[in-house]
């Protein structure tokens, strides 16, 4: 095995990824909260017509925005300072449309 | 791939995915701010009230495509770091190639890439000759 495979498949960038993922897990599962308190705040002063019920939603709110956007943009710098490929999905598998036989047959054929 | 257009294509990318972000955010907290400035309803009859309904419904649905924009963002992130742990090499076939089992073999490779099949190759019959046995 040469020494790519070997980084390749290091426990070292296995767990590297694996916490970048985990990281970015965490700001995924707090993305629906936006909508969640930007309702808050619509009720309470649409509803409540509570100024002191807005102020503290309307600060949770901005918080989660502001954690989520800071977040997803060091997420961003992480993938340029870590070289990561520009690969968003693995390529395809591509399978022979002919059988084998007849492109070795087309090819000896080239040959002769 | 030099270099550079690989340093390029990284801050390009970089770029590409802070831009999103930025829309996203701008779009969730200006729709925000227009539904508040309407949302009071005191002192407006019932023909000021029904297109404000209107408006609070289409800045409510750009807020959540916005918000799904940032879910897409965190998406692409995470398959860039799942597909870095992967190995995306490929074997290539070379045409031009005289020997033939050689190349028999890459097409095997190429057609069951990354299917874990092991390639059994027929074993070379050794052929023996009996041996004769001379009259004296």
């Amino acid at each position: 095995m040469t020494n790519s495979d070997d980084d390749l498949f290091s426990e070292k960038s296995t767990s590297s990824d694996t916490q970048q993922v985990q990281n970015i897990l965490e700001l995924e599962a707090k993305i629906p909260d936006i909508l969640s308190s930007a309702g808050k705040c619509i009720e309470a002063i649409q509803l409540n017509n509570s100024l002191e019920d807005f102020r503290k939603y309307s600060k949770e709110f901005l918080e989660t925005v502001e954690f989520i956007s800071t977040g997803l943009r060091r997420q961003a710098l992480e993938l340029e300072k870590a070289e990561v490929p520009v690969v968003s999905l693995q390529p395809k598998k591509r399978y022979a449309s002919t059988p084998l036989s007849n492109l070795i047959f087309d090819q000896s054929s080239k040959l002769m | 791939m030099s270099s550079d257009s690989f340093q390029r294509q990284l801050v390009q990318r970089t770029n590409t995915l802070n831009s999103s972000i930025d829309n996203a955010t701008l779009t969730i907290l200006s729709r925000f701010q227009d539904i508040l400035d309407i949302a009071i309803n005191e002192g407006k009859d019932k023909y000021t009230v029904a297109p404000e309904v209107y408006q609070i419904e289409c800045h409510t649905v750009s807020m959540v495509r916005a918000v799904e924009q940032l879910l897409d963002v965190s998406r692409q992130i995470k398959s860039y770091w799942l597909t870095n742990s992967l190995s995306t090499s490929f074997p290539t076939v070379d045409y031009s190639e005289p020997d033939l089992e050689k190349v028999k073999r890459t097409l095997t490779k190429l057609q069951n890439h990354l299917l874990e099949v092991s390639l059994i190759e027929p074993e070379a019959s050794e052929t023996t000759e009996a041996p004769t046995v001379s009259d004296t």
